[in-house]
């Protein structure tokens, strides 16, 4: 027979043992995250990364949400790439927990490159808004790296308000070669009509060379015909999938990366 | 940190699983449980509560007519033993006990507060008020309700009653940004689910004596209970757990 008084004394006592090692969580719905700006933090990084401007590559993740330690494990295979930076793809977190923040925020101080993020529409439930802000910083942002403006948009309409199309064509129209990151595709129908047309207009903008997106959990590519954009869309991180984007002087290629990486076509 | 959770988990299952295929065996080795509660005692189980009260009653009019047939001698031992459990029903529960319970983590707030009724000394429900003020953790301050369901089993161990229990809590939070019915914003009602409320279960161990009664407990939410199963392990079971530390009165 099991002896009972023996077990129970093990599990107090390791109960009592593991409790202070680490404080007990109050509340799932606190604001508590150890991290800030790491967006600001991150793109400092970026900036001291060197080698020709002709050539990069950088890591495409989406959507962790409900799977970090795929995410973890994703971050390990990219980790070992020759890629400038990640961009995860937004939907971090399911609802905007706390612990779902630490978990990201864990991931990411464990990546060897740069990891750079937009928000997504489960990111906007619950203290998800404040808790992003505190620890990424601003929802919209741009930087260019190696001569391509890469914008970081947030498009998630029923979370967060109407996007901010003003900026985004303000950030397209003054770069000649811009990527536009945000969550949701072209075409999402939670997204007015007056929303989707007036996106549609500025990715009709010559310098808006490629649209990045997660939200929709499967590899997708197809070149818009009507604006002359590659529009791509990163699957799930589950089972640690990812995508590569190759910027090259003339062109961009994407490859879905699952047990190895392959290019798609359009 | 590791292990030490593997073993609170795997230690709490043993033990339960254990106590509950052997409750008999138990009773056995446990005189202060079964002196407590009388001679029908080790039978009792959670389900059969009633029963249980009825037999106690029973057993105990038997016991007063069986008095008067007694010697002396076993009169006066029989009245020992009586006082005996007379102490020992004050200091544990009886079969319908109303609970104070104070606790700090856990899901429930930096300090939470509740009452409760426990039946039998197994199955057990408690209400509680929890709060995280701002100037601890985040922005607001954040106030929550709690309903914690439990069975569990209790032995004597070194003057106390000590065992443990299952159970899990429902909490739930009102704010601005949470809401339990998914907003007319979201084009269906299953769009999200309730934001505001969530699930834990969770695993305990207690110890009690004189009507207090101090308890450790792991907990961990339905959402990070999720992400590690679809996220195929890859983080630390500290990672998705948590713990809360709490004491119990019996008010009867």
């Amino acid at each position: 027979m099991i002896n009972l008084k023996k077990i129970l004394s093990m599990a107090v006592s390791s109960t009592l043992l593991a409790s202070c090692g680490k404080p007990a969580e109050n509340s799932p719905w606190s604001q508590d995250v150890p991290y800030e700006n790491l967006t600001a933090t991150h793109l400092g990084r970026l900036a001291a990364i060197g080698g020709p401007a002709s050539e990069f590559k950088v890591a495409l993740v989406g959507d962790p949400q409900m799977v970090q330690g795929d995410f973890r494990a994703a971050l390990k295979k990219i980790d070992e790439m020759d890629v400038d930076f990640v961009a995860v793809l937004g939907d971090m977190t399911d609802l905007g927990l706390r612990r779902e923040w630490l978990w990201v925020g864990d991931a990411i101080a464990r990546s060897r490159h740069p990891v750079l993020t937009v928000v997504g529409n489960h990111d906007g439930l619950s203290k998800g808004p404040a808790i992003y802000k505190k620890m990424f910083g601003e929802y919209n942002y741009s930087f260019v790296h190696k001569g391509v403006k890469f914008v970081m948009w947030n498009n998630n309409f029923l979370e967060f308000g109407p996007p901010d199309i003003g900026w985004l064509d303000g950030e397209v129209s003054s770069h000649e070669r811009v990527v536009v990151m945000a969550h949701q595709p072209p075409g999402e129908d939670v997204m007015p009509t007056e929303t989707l047309d007036a996106w549609s207009s500025v990715r009709g903008k010559k310098s808006y060379k490629a649209s990045l997106h997660g939200h929709l959990h499967k590899f997708g590519f197809y070149n818009e015909a009507e604006t002359d954009t590659l529009v791509y869309t990163v699957a799930q991180v589950s089972n640690a999938v990812f995508g590569v984007m190759t910027v090259k002087a003339d062109k961009i290629i994407f490859e879905n990366c699952t047990t190895e990486c392959v290019e798609v076509s359009k | 940190m590791k292990e030490l959770g593997k073993i609170i988990l795997l230690g709490t299952i043993l033990m339960s699983a254990g106590t509950f295929a052997s409750e008999g065996d138990e009773a056995a080795t446990a005189p202060e449980s079964a002196e407590k509660s009388g001679p029908e005692d080790d039978k009792v189980v959670d389900d059969e509560a009633d029963k249980a009260d009825d037999r106690d009653d029973k057993a105990s009019s038997e016991e007063s007519s069986d008095d008067s047939s007694n010697e002396p001698g076993e009169e006066s031992s029989k009245e020992d033993s009586k006082e005996a459990e007379d102490g020992a029903a004050k200091e544990g529960p009886s079969s319908l006990a109303m609970t104070l319970v104070m606790q700090t983590g856990g899901y429930v707030g930096l300090g939470a507060i509740g009452l409760g009724l426990e039946y039998g000394g197994v199955l057990r429900t408690e209400v509680m008020g929890g709060l995280t003020p701002s100037n601890i953790e985040g922005v607001d301050d954040i106030r929550q309700v709690a309903l914690k369901s439990s069975v569990g089993y209790r032995f004597g161990l070194l003057g106390m009653d000590v065992g443990p229990y299952f159970g899990f809590s429902v909490i739930y939070h009102r704010g601005d940004d949470t809401f339990v019915k998914t907003p007319s914003k979201y084009p269906s009602k299953k769009y999200y689910p309730p934001t505001a409320v969530r699930t834990a279960p969770v695993i305990g161990v207690e110890a009690a004596a004189f009507g207090l009664g101090v308890f450790a407990e792991a907990t961990a939410l339905d959402t990070y209970l999720e992400t590690y199963v679809r996220g195929k392990g890859g983080m630390k079971w500290t990672e998705f757990s948590t713990y809360a530390l709490g004491v119990r009165f019996w008010a009867w």
